[in-house]
């Protein structure tokens, strides 16, 4: 299993693949999936653009009205929007920068060829492919003032008064980043082993003789050679991040205050908690061009330093 | 000295493993103890008499969370042959094909991959409350289902590229149709990529929870929006909560124990060939 950057995987069946016949039969293959996706993502979209130029609250039916772009300056406008957005990009700094360099330690750390530890290999995805919402929950019964491990665990090792993580504004915001990495943190190093593998032992071999010590070795030959791989790794935890939504929900719901309250879980208050929406149409629909513009950003930077390596 | 280092890298590797895992062993415990042996400080790991009543609760018919969890059950099912269907036809026609048009169709089911779902569930509230289905099984299965076939298309693209264009053509050459050739010959081969992708697309249903949460109601609760429905109420049993999360997270642990080399390509679609 190899690893190209992302997107470079579509351009390369264009380059590597023989010309097959045209045919026009398998192009109807598609039509369910297209007729799906256009139906089920598309004019969905559409409809939220839609949306989001109405003044338009569910609890009072009768009372929506054509407001052209107000709902946008509004956003400009609310304080709630920007703390959102400063949380939000506080969040994907600290949980990305976490994962990434968490990951690519412990990828080195696994990366011995010793008997056993495929084993713990494996056990070490566990939290991977784990809803997030029962992620939460989780850490919730982990975390617990009354009967955590965790708060018994720290005091064992010194500190006696530990805070309540979810509970205190200034750490549940630190809370989430934990429990968000923790999940993800066997992404990146189910990754970053892929690519360690592909790295040619004698190259080691070779600096050894040249005298050069481990740190040396790593960052002269194991950093720029996984590069490309990080960068793939960073574009999907970026963009992951961003979106941020399952583990509040079912940790902090925001709080306390409003602490925890990133873009996704704004949209959905504004939708789902008090009916704007106009109002919740036009966040998420910001919201949409963030994410759009920081993945297309990500996704052309990565392939720079992917044909960069190459 | 090598030794030593061999035995350094053991442990540390052990540790690291063990930090990972505590969460979830903690949460195992909690579910086999009685009420009064959660609340007993300092805690404990193994001094306690280990009960399933907890189990025995979550799981009788009496209680509301079986009925969640076939929910569940039958929303994953659904979405999933759904998916795999309309995933894998798709998938053929994009494979190895040089058209542009393919390639935005490619670059659009990616997309997916990277929106975030909840600039969805506005006109998803609309939509179904208009066809009459909000609050709804088949509301969530088919939501969950366009995601999926996101997956299940990209996981056997994958695949479908690698087949070599030559047993195509001799296929063609033997007179079979299009659909004689997907049916009878690259399906066939494609049994455990398509294998891979059905757990995948039955762990994306299984595992979402925000258009779940929006679409049903309290019959149609899946069992994630069960969970969480949890945290607000005033009395808790928190042995219960352990043992439904147990129970909820044992498709996932499944797939991680078994299908590890698949879970690239399902989890990072168009990053991996």
């Amino acid at each position: 299993m190899t690893i190209p950057v992302i997107t470079s995987a579509i351009d390369a069946d264009n380059e590597e693949a023989r010309p097959r016949r045209v045919s026009n039969t398998a192009n109807l293959f598609l039509i369910p999936a297209g007729v799906m996706s256009v139906l089920l993502i598309g004019l969905p979209l559409l409809g939220l653009l839609v949306t989001s130029l109405f003044e338009f609250n569910l609890t009072q039916m009768a009372m929506y009205r054509f407001v052209w772009l107000s709902n946008y300056v509004t956003i400009v406008q609310d304080p709630a929007f920007w703390h959102a957005l400063r949380v939000t990009i506080a969040f994907v700094i600290e949980s990305v920068a976490l994962q990434i360099v968490a990951g690519v330690a412990i990828a080195l750390l696994f990366d011995h060829r010793l008997p056993g530890l495929s084993l713990i290999r494996t056990l070490f995805l566990a939290p991977m492919m784990i809803a997030p919402v029962f992620a939460g929950m989780i850490w919730r019964l982990f975390l617990s003032d009354d009967f955590g491990l965790a708060k018994y665990l720290l005091q064992l090792a010194g500190w006696s008064e530990p805070p309540l993580w979810l509970s205190n504004p200034a750490f549940a915001i630190h809370a989430v980043v934990i429990i968000v990495s923790w999940q993800w943190i066997p992404f990146v190093v189910l990754f970053c082993l892929a690519g360690l593998q592909i790295i040619p032992r004698d190259l080691y071999e070779a600096a050894k003789l040249d005298g050069a010590g481990p740190i040396r070795r790593f960052t002269a030959i194991t950093l720029p050679l996984l590069m490309p791989i990080i960068s793939t790794v960073l574009v999907f935890r970026v963009i992951d991040a961003l979106k941020v939504f399952d583990v509040i929900y079912a940790t902090t719901g925001g709080g306390p205050g409003d602490s925890t309250e990133t873009l996704s879980y704004l949209v959905y208050q504004q939708a789902m908690g008090f009916f704007n929406m106009g109002y919740g149409a036009a966040l998420a629909t910001v919201m949409l061009i963030v994410v759009a513009t920081l993945a297309l950003i990500l996704i052309k930077f990565n392939e720079r330093i992917a044909k960069g390596r190459a | 000295m090598k030794i030593f280092r061999i035995a350094c890298v053991y442990a540390a590797c052990l540790a690291v493993l063990a930090i990972f895992l505590a969460p979830i062993a903690w949460v195992v415990v909690i579910s086999l103890k009685m009420r009064g042996d959660i609340f007993t400080w300092p805690p404990t790991f193994f001094g306690f008499k280990p009960t399933m009543i907890n189990y025995v609760n979550v799981l009788s018919g009496s209680s509301k969370f079986l009925l969640y969890l076939g929910n569940s059950l039958i929303v994953a099912s659904v979405s999933t042959v759904v998916a795999v269907c309309i995933g894998t036809l798709g998938a053929f026609a994009l494979s190895g094909r040089r058209k542009r048009s393919s390639k935005l169709w490619s670059y659009w089911m990616l997309s997916f991959r990277m929106m975030p779902p909840v600039a969805l569930i506005i006109p998803y509230h609309f939509l179904y409350q208009k066809a009459g289905m909000l609050g709804s099984l088949s509301a969530i299965a088919i939501s969950h289902s366009v995601f999926s076939v996101a997956v299940v298309l990209w996981m056997t693209k994958n695949f479908f590229d690698e087949v070599p264009s030559e047993i195509e053509e001799a296929a063609m050459v033997d007179g079979a149709s299009e659909w004689q050739t997907f049916r009878y010959i690259i399906l066939p081969m494609a049994k455990a990529a398509i294998a891979a992708s059905l757990i995948f697309a039955f762990l994306t249903s299984w595992n979402e929870f925000l258009f779940a949460a929006i679409l049903s109601n309290t019959k149609t609760y899946t069992a994630p929006v069960a969970i969480s429905s949890f945290v607000g109420e005033v009395y808790v049993s928190w042995g219960e909560l352990a043992a439904a999360t147990i129970v909820g997270i044992l498709p996932a642990l499944v797939v991680v124990f078994f299908g590890q080399r698949y879970l690239l390509v399902g989890l990072a679609p168009g990053a991996v060939k």
